[in-house]
């Protein structure tokens, strides 16, 4: 009588209690599955994002602080004689950056021509406006006989790696 | 009607199957038979005996039967066992007998006319009927004589069984079956202490409960291992992720730069092809303008004359002309109005129109 009685209570109770546990427990494991598929998803997502920019980041200039001084070797550009200017963006934490470059100065046409196509070899710059015989005003700088003014503007894209 | 009656009786209580128990005793006015499965019989002087011997008291079916004596208002029936010792311990004949299914045969009775059960146990003859059963002492030497005083109060016609192992070849009193007692009928009204459904099933739902309580455990445990699991890996991919906002906030830029790619070197021929054109069409020129357009990926070229020349009205158109036909990029030309004392010329270059061309001339050195 009393294990009829004991076990009837028991089973009420387990059934009662663990199955109430047991589905609280499910819809947990339910959330926590779709957590983990979300966050899958978010990583697969993200991952192939940056696919994206591992891939162009070599058509990219890699940012560094010497960036400008980089770009001045590359282009073998005498500071004395040309005025360089890069204007960082408003926007700098995110992995792609437009910076915007601005070249003046005084040369022969042959040069400034001959800047131009290297500014075009050099990964990660874009033109935007080459102007030859342009008024230069900077007085910094001073024009030679059969010089000429120039002005070159354009885009250096800058890719600083996720931190 | 008594008849019908005690058929419904018999039906509503059916047959006890007496193959479950390991062996019968019955207990009879003041001595107790036991007989084994096998049909050994011992015959004890004390009920106490019996059921202290192991042997005997598990799983045993005790016939007795009960009487009520005159004068006395409650008794309970099991009372007629703990009369035949009064010496003996109650409590202990009494958590003794717990252990027996017991069966009063004061209870027992047949379901049709004419037919009369004797049974002869330990010192005691019990006799039941249609309509009644009944008891009396009886002892080896006057056993036949007390069954011929039974049988003759019922008529010859009666059926007369004999449950006993006695060896009953000399009583030629009246025909008679003979039967082992292990044979005996009893029904389940008989069985004073029959089990209810609780305690038949008690065991097995508390075996129940308690295989329900494990399992639950274990589907739990179960459930907690897969959550922390699921944390595990949810905080392993948070670690993972990279910020995706970071990259994203960059499409726009990645997309140029994309493009831009693509017009390496363009920019560089067009100046080129146009200082070429100017200088076979004899264009004096002073400033020469060059600005892209990001979005349609055209360029607009800007060519201004020096100072008060190719003034002339007649002049600038043929001169245009030249200039348009000499070069390979432009695709259109006008002249820019405002500038008296200079000739302005605007022309438009496809970049995309002269990215093809170019390839399409490199392939062919190439080829």
């Amino acid at each position: 009588m009393i294990q009829f009685t004991l076990g009837c209570i028991l089973l009420a109770l387990t059934l009662f209690f663990g199955g109430k546990e047991i589905m609280a427990n499910q819809d947990m494991i339910e959330n926590r599955n779709r957590s983990v598929n979300n966050q899958e998803d978010k990583v697969t997502r993200a991952a192939n994002v940056k696919q994206r920019f591992d891939e162009i980041k070599e058509d990219a200039i890699l940012f560094s602080d010497e960036t400008k001084t980089n770009l001045l070797n590359q282009l073998n550009i005498d500071e004395n004689k040309y005025k360089f200017d890069l204007t960082e963006p408003t926007q700098k934490e995110k992995a792609l950056t437009e910076y915007g470059f601005k070249i003046i100065g005084f040369d022969e046409f042959s040069s400034v021509f001959n800047l131009v196509s290297d500014i075009e070899k050099i990964k990660g710059l874009e033109l935007a406006d080459v102007c030859f015989n342009c008024d230069v005003d900077d007085d910094s700088l001073t024009q030679r006989e059969s010089e000429i003014g120039f002005r070159i503007e354009g885009t250096a894209y800058v890719y600083t790696p996720e931190k | 009607m008594v008849e019908k009656s005690l058929e419904q009786q018999q039906q509503t209580n059916p047959r006890v199957n007496t193959a479950q128990f390991s062996g019968m005793g019955f207990v009879g006015i003041k001595k107790v038979e036991y007989f084994s499965k096998e049909a050994e019989t011992v015959i004890f002087e004390d009920i106490t005996e019996l059921l202290e011997n192991r042997n005997y008291v598990n799983n045993l079916m005790l016939g007795f039967f009960s009487i009520k004596p005159f004068g006395t208002e409650h008794v309970e029936k099991i009372d007629s066992i703990l009369s035949m010792n009064d010496d003996a311990n109650e409590m202990m004949i009494k958590q003794g007998l717990k252990k027996a299914a017991l069966f009063d045969f004061a209870e027992a009775s047949t379901s049709g006319v004419g037919k009369l059960n004797i049974l002869v146990v330990a010192d005691a003859i019990i006799h039941w009927d249609n309509t009644g059963s009944y008891i009396q002492p009886t002892q080896d030497n006057a056993l036949l004589l007390d069954l011929e005083d039974i049988m003759k109060s019922y008529p010859a016609s009666y059926e007369v069984i004999i449950y006993s192992q006695k060896d009953l070849s000399s009583f030629t009193f009246r025909e008679f079956e003979q039967r082992s007692v292990l044979d005996v009928h009893v029904h389940s009204n008989m069985w004073y202490n029959q089990p209810n459904f609780q305690e038949i099933y008690g065991n097995t739902v508390l075996t129940a409960g308690l295989v329900t309580l494990a399992l639950t455990y274990g589907v739990m445990n179960w459930q907690e291992g897969k959550m922390k699991d699921l944390s595990s890996k949810i905080a392993s991919l948070q670690n993972q992720s990279v910020n995706e906002q970071y990259y994203s906030q960059s499409n726009k830029e990645l997309d140029e730069l994309k493009n831009g790619l693509a017009y390496k070197g363009i920019l560089s021929i067009v100046v080129k092809d146009i200082s070429n054109s100017l200088s076979r069409s004899g264009f004096k020129l002073d400033k020469l303008d060059v600005a892209t357009n990001e979005g349609s990926k055209m360029a607009m070229i800007t060519i201004t004359s020096k100072e008060n020349t190719h003034t002339q009205f007649s002049v600038q158109e043929p001169l245009a002309q030249r200039v348009l036909d000499n070069s390979q990029t432009i695709k259109a030309l006008r002249k820019k109005t405002g500038e008296e004392n200079r000739f302005t010329l605007e022309a438009l270059v496809d970049l995309n129109e002269v990215r093809k061309e170019t390839q399409k001339l490199t392939q062919r050195g190439v080829n």
